[in-house]
């Protein structure tokens, strides 16, 4: 979907899960510049609010008497008449207490004046003689009009305007609003009246007028572009774009259009993106034009699709700065880390630069989420990358593609590690994710969610000792403010990172690193392993192809690391040919188990999902079992001895590979015509018997 | 005078008396009973005073804009029309609910010396259902009373309405005009109701009185027809059924034309003001003609090969008709559609009156 300039790498976390994160979105818009009704109620409430002079009066107190009461309800207030349910409503308390008659007099004319036009929407409805005459409308207009107050001058004005409409009174509606209205400053009020101004001008097919009424409300809804039809507009889009520019510069389409050529479209010709370049230029330089940062942002996204991430870096950096709303400020600053991460220098500087972006958009993250988003939470949606939440999927963004990868480039893989832990820890606390957990698999049984995470992935995929350096950073908290900020945010259970990192050690063979964290963590976490099921073969049973149930599954790995930790001992201390070759014989099998039948002791997964990664170690360690297998025939000549061993690694079906296969072979050569041979014979009468009872592994 | 003689004579007087006497009693007991027998709808017709001459001349208004010339005055005075009977407005079902469309546009004043009947056209959609059955009647009324005293209309003592109802609205329609009539006669006025021909072989609609509308008698739609408007040949099959139809009809004829207009033979559009002089038709045959070279028409375009069928009221179709059913019909008004000048200028003096006055030929 996005053009992105970050470099592939031989390992890391771009496995099915971390790679789908490019598939995150990024660029966003604010598009609400179209103003709803509802925005436009809210403002009126608080001008009133406002003219109270008392914050603490509740909006809803407020709404109900300015849009549900009734006439007579209101008249009960100005009589002081209340009724019980009425003294509850704050605002009422105000205007009795304050006695404000001047509001209360207001009301009751806005009231009037609302049922009176209001009862001419009813279809049924007919004028009498007197309403024909607009008499009704005209008391009301006079009234307002009279009014020499300043207080709610916009308000009676209103009220005077909605008269004029409904009296059809075009021309006294705009003496109103040009002699009057465009005085004032700007309010919900004066927006009220301007939109009765588009629906005279509308009416009276006075296009221009309309639009430009229509335009200044932000009203881009079926009227404003009939008239942009009406007024026989060039037809193509970026003629149409520069006339809204000229005439309603916050028109929401004209940035819209251009976003569609600039950045949706693959066709734009180097022409084209140069005329919306310079259009977008001229609103960013237009002083009516409400978020230039917008305008900015638009351009940094485009530079960016286009390769050129510094001159992104430079319009990005501009946006940050210019006007615009809130949330476009926000979406501008996301951008900037983003771009920042992807031309970061990556030293301390940067690290440090980089913090203080990332603790902003960590307090973004917690600011911004709802019940609602809590409540739509996926954890596998969440580690699929499917998008869920605009600004923590920004951040797994910016961390799994940018950063991570940049981290490794420079060998910083405790950094790296840091940052996965963070953006796959992090929000499952906001969401307090692990309070609720109630995994379960396919059966029905409880089911470990932390090995489908990006830590895991990179934990199970790095070098051995930058886990290692991972957590000793979440155990003593880190060296400096980077370290400091992910720490705190990564999953610390000591059991679950020492058992990774122990089954990390063995598949390095450092047996005795493995042992001693295994015999640290507690042998109750392993019944919490996914993998636990799977902790049934005994690794060290003869032959290689017997399968043989382990006696208890726990302390699996744990006996395990110790058994062969005990056996790298023997190998290469042991004096006595026969000891030095049995320990290397069972250390082999051990190896090669440990890699196929056992192999839950070295990996969490097998089979469909197995990590690339794995067959680099498991190769290794088949090989070095290879190895010593054919060195250990040589320390004793003893052939019953060494037969045993042969037959036991040669009746599995494992055959030797590479170089030690000549070596086997040879093997096997002399052991047919050695006096072992004549032993086995003593036993068949034939060679044809002795091959027919091999293979029905009798012998 | 002997004594015996004075005793006849006073006796016969006496017996005389006592025999007036009882026969005024008998009558007076009689027309007693007859009331109490009388059916309760009598009982409760509007008084007397209110219950319009019958066998008036009439005439339908059916514009939006309500422009009264002088043509139309004389109109009316040259043929002594006491009755005009104004559409003030229609009903449609919009979005499931019953609306006023079209109102009437008062741009000129009432005249003076005709009587107004308040019609109302209701779309019979509005009676798939019965939602509309209990509000609807107040609704109408209402805004019936508002613009008649704002216009200075009256008094109202009749009010039409108008509606093609079929068999699956007839319930609801009935229903509905049951309880408007219950409210119109708290005020005293009637009800009556446009009659088609088809509507003849119906249920009798609960109203004081009908108009037979004696026009669009064929399917206007179908190219195959001939004079949707008026043809006494489909007038004919029910005829009969007048003699025994319960409800006091007047009638209705028409006195307008259109073109109709076909493509392909399926129809399109009606239009008013199209004659057949225009210089982009050619006459195909009898009323048919064809469009030459494309045109645009009240706002319609007509295309070259487009077929067009100009249908007008003729006279001996009129009169025809008449002939059907006005012998069926007692102290009837007849009643012209509709009032308006460049239609009714389609008709000598004479010819309107004839159809006013129709009197059946006595052959001698």
């Amino acid at each position: 979907m996005l053009f992105s300039s970050v470099p592939a790498f031989a390992c890391g976390p771009f496995r099915m899960y971390t790679e789908s994160a490019e598939d995150l979105p990024l660029f966003r818009f604010d598009w609400s510049l179209e103003k709803e009704l509802k925005e436009q109620t809210e403002a009126n409430l608080r001008d009133w609010q406002t003219y109270t002079g008392q914050r603490d009066i509740a909006l809803e107190d407020i709404r109900q008497v300015v849009y549900q009461y009734t006439y007579e309800e209101l008249l009960l207030i100005e009589q002081r008449n209340l009724p019980d349910w009425m003294r509850f409503n704050d605002f009422v308390a105000y205007l009795r207490k304050q006695n404000d008659k001047e509001a209360i007099r207001f009301l009751l004319l806005a009231k009037k004046c609302e049922r009176e036009r209001f009862k001419r929407f009813d279809p049924w409805w007919y004028p009498t003689k007197e309403e024909l005459d607009y008499q009704d409308m005209r008391e009301i207009l006079e009234e307002a009009l009279a009014y020499k107050g300043s207080r709610l001058k916009a308000r009676y004005l209103l009220q005077a305007v909605r008269a004029a409409v409904t009296m059809e009174d075009y021309t006294l509606c705009r003496r109103l609003w040009h002699e009057q209205f465009k005085q004032l400053p700007p309010s919900a009020v004066r927006e009220m009246a301007e939109e009765y101004l588009a629906g005279v001008e509308y009416r009276a097919e006075n296009w221009h007028a309309a639009m430009t009424h229509y335009g200044n409300i932000y009203r881009f809804g079926e009227e404003f572009w009939t008239c942009i039809r009406q007024l026989n507009i060039e037809d193509t889009p970026l003629e149409k774009a520069h006339f809204l520019l000229r005439q309603t510069p916050n028109t929401q389409w004209i940035i819209e259009e251009a976003n569609r050529h600039l950045i949706k479209s693959d066709s734009c010709s180097p022409k084209e993106r140069a005329a919306w370049t310079e259009l977008a230029m001229q609103a960013i330089h237009d002083s009516r034009v409400e978020q230039p940062a917008m305008w900015w942002q638009l351009l940094a996204y485009s530079a960016h699709q286009q390769g050129d991430n510094y001159a992104s870096l430079y319009y990005i950096n501009q946006a940050i700065q210019a006007k615009g709303s809130k949330a476009t400020h926000d979406y501008v600053r996301i951008f900037q880390i983003y771009l920042q991460a992807l031309t970061g220098t990556y030293d301390k500087a940067f690290d440090n630069a980089i913090t203080g972006q990332l603790t902003w958009l960590d307090k973004r993250i917690r600011a911004n989420i709802t019940p609602a988003i809590i409540e739509r939470y996926d954890d596998w949606d969440m580690f699929a990358n499917w998008g869920h939440y605009y600004y923590n999927d920004a951040l797994r963004r910016i961390a799994l593609t940018v950063m991570i990868p940049r981290y490794l480039q420079k060998d910083k893989e405790v950094e790296a590690l840091l940052l996965a832990g963070m953006v796959s820890e992090r929000y499952r606390t906001l969401v307090d994710y692990r309070k609720k957990l109630e995994e379960k698999d396919a059966w029905g049984n409880p089911w470990n969610p932390d090995f489908r995470t990006d830590i895991f992935e990179m934990m199970d995929t790095l070098s051995t000792q930058g886990v290692a350096g991972y957590i000793q950073v979440l155990e003593k908290g880190g060296e400096n403010a980077f370290q400091r900020f992910c720490a705190t945010h990564c999953y610390k259970n000591p059991d679950y990172l020492k058992e990774i990192l122990a089954t990390k050690y063995m598949r390095e063979e450092s047996f005795d690193k493995a042992a001693s964290l295994l015999a640290e963590h507690h042998a109750a976490y392993d019944t919490t392993l996914n993998i636990y099921d799977s902790f049934y073969y005994e690794p060290f049973a003869e032959p290689l192809y017997a399968r043989k149930k382990v006696s208890s599954p726990m302390h699996y790995k744990l006996r395990f690391a110790t058994q062969m930790n005990d056996l790298q001992q023997v190998m290469y201390t042991a004096q006595s040919p026969h000891l030095k070759a049995e320990a290397t014989f069972r250390y082999a099998l051990g190896l090669l188990r440990a890699t196929c039948d056992c192999w839950a002791l070295t990996q969490y997964v097998q089979g469909s999902g197995e990590p690339k990664d794995y067959q680099v170690w498991i190769s290794r360690l088949q090989k070095k079992a290879q190895q010593l297998t054919v060195k250990a025939f040589t320390y004793t000549t003893d052939r019953e001895f060494n037969y045993k061993w042969l037959n036991i690694f040669l009746n599995a079906g494992w055959q030797p590979h590479s170089p030690e296969r000549d070596v086997a072979k040879q093997l096997r050569k002399e052991y047919r015509t050695a006096d072992f041979y004549l032993y086995r014979q003593a036993v068949c009468d034939t060679r044809k018997d002795w091959l027919s009872k091999k293979r029905s592994k009798k012998l | 005078m002997t004594h015996i003689n004075y005793f006849l004579w006073r006796n016969t007087l006496l017996f005389s008396l006592l025999m007036t006497l009882a026969l005024v009693g008998c009558q007076k007991e009689q027309t007693a009973s007859k009331k109490k027998e009388q059916p309760k709808e009598k009982e409760t017709h509007p008084m007397e005073t209110s219950t319009p001459v019958r066998g008036d001349n009439a005439i339908y208004y059916w514009k939006t804009t309500f422009r009264f010339a002088e043509s139309d005055s004389l109109f009316l005075a040259d043929h002594n029309i006491k009755r005009l009977y104004l559409r003030y407005f229609d009903v449609v079902d919009e979005n499931n609910d019953a609306v006023p469309n079209a109102t009437l546009r008062f741009i000129d004043p009432i005249p003076r010396g005709v009587e107004i009947i308040p019609t109302v056209f209701l779309e019979h959609k509005l009676f798939t259902h019965a939602r509309f059955v209990d509000t609807l009647p107040e609704l109408l009324l209402q805004r019936i009373r508002t613009m008649s005293e704002t216009h200075d209309i009256g008094p109202i003592r009749e009010i039409q309405i108008d509606c093609d109802w079929t068999k699956g609205t007839e319930q609801p329609y009935f229903m509905f005009l049951e309880k408007l009539r219950d409210l119109l006669i708290k005020e005293r006025i009637r009800l009556s109701v446009t009659i088609r021909l088809h509507q003849l072989n119906m249920p009798v609609p609960p109203a004081d009185h009908g108009i037979l509308m004696c026009y669009n008698t064929g399917s206007v739609r179908d190219y195959l027809t001939v004079n949707s408007i008026l043809s006494a040949r489909d007038v004919a099959p029910y005829a009969h059924r007048l003699k025994d139809y319960t409800l006091p009809l007047d009638v209705g004829y028409p006195a307008f034309s259109w073109a109709v207009c076909f493509e392909n033979k399926a129809f399109r559009f009606l239009l008013r003001g199209l004659s057949p002089d225009h210089p982009n038709l050619q006459q195909k045959k009898d009323n048919l003609y064809i469009v030459t070279t494309d045109f645009e028409q009240e706002e319609q375009w007509l295309s070259t090969g487009m077929e067009i069928r100009f249908e007008k009221a003729e006279m001996q179709e009129i009169m025809a008709s008449q002939a059907l059913i006005e012998p069926q019909l007692d102290r009837h008004s007849v009643l012209l559609y509709h009032l308006d000048s460049t239609q009714l200028s389609n008709y000598t003096p004479d010819e309107i009156k004839r159809i006013y006055n129709y009197s059946p030929v006595v052959v001698q």
